[in-house]
């Protein structure tokens, strides 16, 4: 637990840091670039001030990680309204989004995954393999955009853009089927991008258990091909666990060209935003939520692993 | 092509496309030829997509492109006069401003009953307010034009529907230009802002439409102001969904989602979206132009010979024809919008023959014949810094590149992202720096007499004699004499490479509002486009009374006619083969 603290403590600190160390300031974007050259230092002075931004470093490292324990995340330099409440706002969007595609993609990917890795060699599982590492190597946009096409375009049936219908959904049943809506074609698209990925995992994980002794040792008893497999799932679950907790902040983050794409208000596109504007305090918020959702994210897969491997359950005990 | 068009729609889907090509051919016989229009029509709500987030729509939500901005508040907030692009002052929120004959006074008489959309009175005051808040608040888009050109020395309400405003020189284009340009701001309710760059209220103006919705990065919706002082509006609401995404914007127009997009239409999709049925494609004879600034502070740029040699070395109309294909205008030293009243012509001539004598001349040449010139020793290699997120203009500079190693200079492209690009381009920290050239740079004096300081370092002796006889002009003629003056100076040392100005075409549905009006400098998507009078004040002709001369009827009904021809050909077809089939099931049966 007090690793997790200090890996905490280090990532606040890259993310005080970091927006910082890249060139360019607030006030580059707040002014018009027509203009900027007219600006006195006085004014520059009272622009920066409005955001805390004119003190010494150290002393707005301080106030940021106060900030954090209050639960003040500061203003928007872009939209000068609370960093908590805007990312309150995009999270659910993200939780949505994000959690559905590594959901579906866990479930699509090592499903097809492991199928693959029990019939390795035969034509379907070639035929599968082209397939997931076609996807796999798909830039998302375009994923996104030939859907749109398919999906908006031709078959008109999903609209374009947006989370929300703009106006006259009422609430209840109507809501929810528009948002589902919505939702669909960046969840699947997301989900194609991770499947692919996943897929492979999954399949060289179970292929290298496949051909460890005890699936011999099984084989030989004579148990059915169904449960010498089952033997080997197990086993190849754990790099998928790792592999999807170490991943999860890619995710969000990958999300962002398909949250561009859809017009959806993810954390990502927030993110993209603010590094634009250089908006340090969304930026540090949004890192923020990042790094405690990837910490909390290998936290949860460290607690799944004895469930998942006696073994560890066993060396944990001595 | 028609050929391909038919095919197309052919392959889209046969049963629809029956029915679609009946239903076109019952309303090309039914409807009668377009146009003739005298009001604009009304209609219930329209969905136009916009490409970016401009903050709650205050003059101090200010972003830099892409998107509208200043149209999207003046749907909010009204200026005095209509628009600092028209030739003449057309009153709007005054009836009228005298000047005193050294035009450093003027009084400016303000429209009666004229209410903000809480339903508190518009009174001097608030103009007053106003120039004071942009004079000595915090900085915006608009406070120099209060502060620095012309000098708004003070500004005093007389009574309740007079101003006085007191110059410090001769401002003799303040109706013209600068109270046509600054939106007015209600007094009761700014009063009381301390700081406008975090006021997150959604805004009170007193102009056509009302702001009752507006979700960051995702919508803006938009009501009919119906006490509006020009009468209600011609569209009662406006949803106006914030589509980042240039393809999956156009998408939403071809598909009908929404009925019309704030951004140009790319060259290269003008074909496709002419053919898609109800979009039709106006130009909207936005201010814009893409301008390389030079450093002159920086060796080798510093010398006069070299920057003309480069301009000179510049083709032109090669980037016209291969970056906008061919949807643009040539770049003129004048620097101002070739649609704007202030421009006055000169040619940028090409010519890399004198362009390498001129450089020769200088000295500057290639000494260790690696096939760059030398300039004090050191080979003449440049480079120039372009925003990252725009390939137009990464495919400028890059044809610029080869353009400029023809006369021996090396140009190397670096393309930043835009939060760095604008601080080195803010602290001068550049060699070439491609710039994307916006209406208010393009089309009003005030503002170009202020850039060439402040954001193009001009100097040179002739120029700041003109400038001051700038400052000292009585009349506005006098001011565009002396601009045209100041123009023709850049013909032999300008204060810019401007490359090109690229068409602004706009696309729109035509079955959902026909009222669309080209206004010089800003494009289609503005509040006078939803104003039923400002089609006669302005001068200028809505959409539905141009194109029916534009894009020739009987082109389009050509087009008709052979989707009608491919229709039977493919009935005849379908029966051909339905009767082969048949044909061939009787055979089977025997």
């Amino acid at each position: 637990m007090a690793q997790y603290a200090l890996v905490l403590l280090v990532a606040l600190s890259l993310n005080f840091a970091i927006p910082r160390l890249a060139p360019g300031t607030p006030i580059d974007y707040l002014v018009p670039s027509e203009q900027v050259a007219t600006i006195t230092p006085e004014q520059r002075e009272r622009v920066l001030a409005q955001f805390g931004l004119e003190k010494p470093l150290l002393e707005q490292y301080w106030l940021y990680l106060a900030g954090i324990v209050q639960g003040d995340l500061g203003y928007s330099t872009q939209q000068g309204r609370p960093v908590v409440d805007m990312l309150l706002e995009r999270l659910p969007w993200t939780l949505v989004l994000v959690g559905g595609a590594i959901a579906l993609s866990l479930v699509i990917g090592a499903g097809a995954g492991f199928l693959s890795a029990a019939r390795r060699g035969g034509q379907t599982e070639v035929g599968g393999l082209v397939f997931f590492m076609f996807l796999d190597s798909m830039p998302p946009f375009w994923i996104g955009m030939l859907l749109l096409v398919l999906f908006s375009g031709y078959l008109q049936i999903l609209p374009v853009f947006g989370a929300l219908p703009l106006t006259g959904a009422g609430g209840g049943f109507g809501l929810t089927f528009e948002v589902a809506q919505r939702l669909l074609l960046p969840l699947l698209t997301l989900t194609l991008v991770r499947a692919g990925w996943l897929f492979l995992v999954a399949r060289s994980s179970l292929a290298g258990e496949l051909s460890e002794d005890y699936i011999v040792m099984a084989e030989a008893k004579g148990l059915s091909r169904r449960r010498v497999v089952g033997h080997g799932v197990r086993n190849a679950l754990l790099p998928l666990v790792t592999a999807v907790a170490v991943e999860a902040g890619t995710v969000v983050g990958g999300a962002t060209v398909v949250e561009t794409v859809f017009s959806y208000p993810g954390l990502g596109r927030l993110i993209y935003e603010s590094v634009l504007s250089r908006d340090y305090p969304v930026l540090q918020g949004a890192f923020l939520l990042l790094a405690v959702g990837v910490i909390a994210a290998n936290l949860l897969a460290d607690l799944l692993y004895p469930v998942i491997d006696p073994r560890v359950r066993a060396e944990g005990a001595r | 092509m028609r050929t391909m068009v038919i095919r197309g729609a052919l392959r889209r889907s046969l049963r629809p496309a029956l029915v679609a090509a009946l239903g076109l051919l019952i309303v090309v016989a039914l409807s009668p030829a377009a146009g003739g229009a005298q009001e604009p029509q009304q209609v219930e709500k329209l969905t136009i997509a916009t490409e970016a987030d401009k903050g709650n729509l205050t003059p101090y939500s200010f972003r830099p492109p892409p998107g509208i901005h200043s149209e999207l508040t003046g749907l909010v907030y009204d200026t005095l006069f209509l628009d600092p692009y028209t030739e003449e002052p057309i009153p709007w929120l005054a009836t009228e401003a005298t000047a005193s004959s050294d035009a450093t006074t003027w009084t400016v008489t303000l429209r009666d009953g004229v209410a903000w959309h809480d339903g508190e009175e518009f009174t001097a005051e608030d103009v007053a307010f106003t120039y004071d808040y942009y004079r000595e608040g915090p900085s915006n888009r608009y406070s120099h034009h209060a502060s620095e050109v012309p000098v708004i020395e003070s500004v005093e309400a007389l009574d309740a529907s007079t101003v006085e405003f007191t110059c410090a020189d001769p401002c003799p284009t303040l109706d013209l230009v600068t109270l046509a340009d600054l939106p007015i701001l209600p007094k009761h309710i700014w009063e009381n802002v301390a700081d406008p760059q975090t006021y997150s209220d959604l805004p009170v103006g007193t102009g056509p439409y009302r702001l009752v919705e507006y979700v960051e990065d995702q919508s803006y919706s938009f009501e009919a102001n119906e006490d509006y002082f020009l009468g209600p509006p011609a569209v009662q609401e406006i949803d106006m969904p914030i589509v980042p995404d240039p393809s999956s914007m156009f998408l939403a127009l071809e598909s009908g989602q929404v009925d019309t997009v704030t951004r140009n239409v790319p060259p290269e999709l003008e074909e496709r979206l002419e053919e898609t049925e109800n979009v039709e494609l106006v130009e909207g004879k936005r201010f814009s132009s893409v301008f390389y600034r030079f450093n002159d502070e920086r060796p080798p740029l510093d010398q006069q010979e070299l920057r003309r040699a480069l301009d000179l070395a510049i083709d032109r109309q090669a980037l016209v024809d291969t970056v906008l294909l061919g949807s643009g205008r040539v770049g003129s030293p004048s620097f101002m919008h070739p649609d704007s009243e202030w421009y006055r012509p000169q040619d940028a001539s090409f010519d890399p023959e004198q362009a390498n004598t001129i450089l020769e001349d200088a000295g500057i040449s290639d000494s260790d014949g690696d096939g760059i010139r030398e300039s004090d020793g050191e080979p003449v290699s440049l480079s120039i810094i372009v925003p990252a997120n725009d390939p137009q203009q990464i495919r400028t500079a890059e044809l610029i590149t080869q353009q400029l190693a023809k006369i021996g200079v090396e140009l190397e492209t670096e393309s930043l992202d835009p939060g760095t690009l604008s601080q080195r381009q803010n602290a001068r920290d550049f060699e070439l720096s491609s710039f994307q050239g916006v209406p208010h740079l393009l089309g009003d004096p005030t503002q170009m007499i202020e850039s060439l300081d402040s954001l193009l370092f001009y100097s040179n002796p002739e120029y700041e004699m003109l400038r001051s006889e700038w400052f000292q002009a009585t009349t506005a003629e006098q001011q565009s004499e002396v601009l045209s003056e100041i123009q023709a100076l850049f013909a032999e040392d300008p204060p810019a490479f401007t490359l090109y100005y690229p068409d602004t075409k706009y696309a729109y549905n035509a079955s959902a509002y026909e009222g669309w009006l080209p206004a010089e400098g800003h494009g289609i998507h503005h509040k006078w486009s939803l104003i039923p009078a400002a089609s006669e004040l302005m001068g200028v002709e809505r959409v539905s009374q141009i194109t029916p001369e534009e894009s020739a009827g009987g082109g389009r009904a050509s087009v008709y006619a052979l989707v009608g021809a491919g229709i039977v050909a493919l009935l005849a077809l379908g029966v051909l083969l339905w009767r082969r089939s048949a044909h061939k099931t009787d055979e089977d049966q025997i």
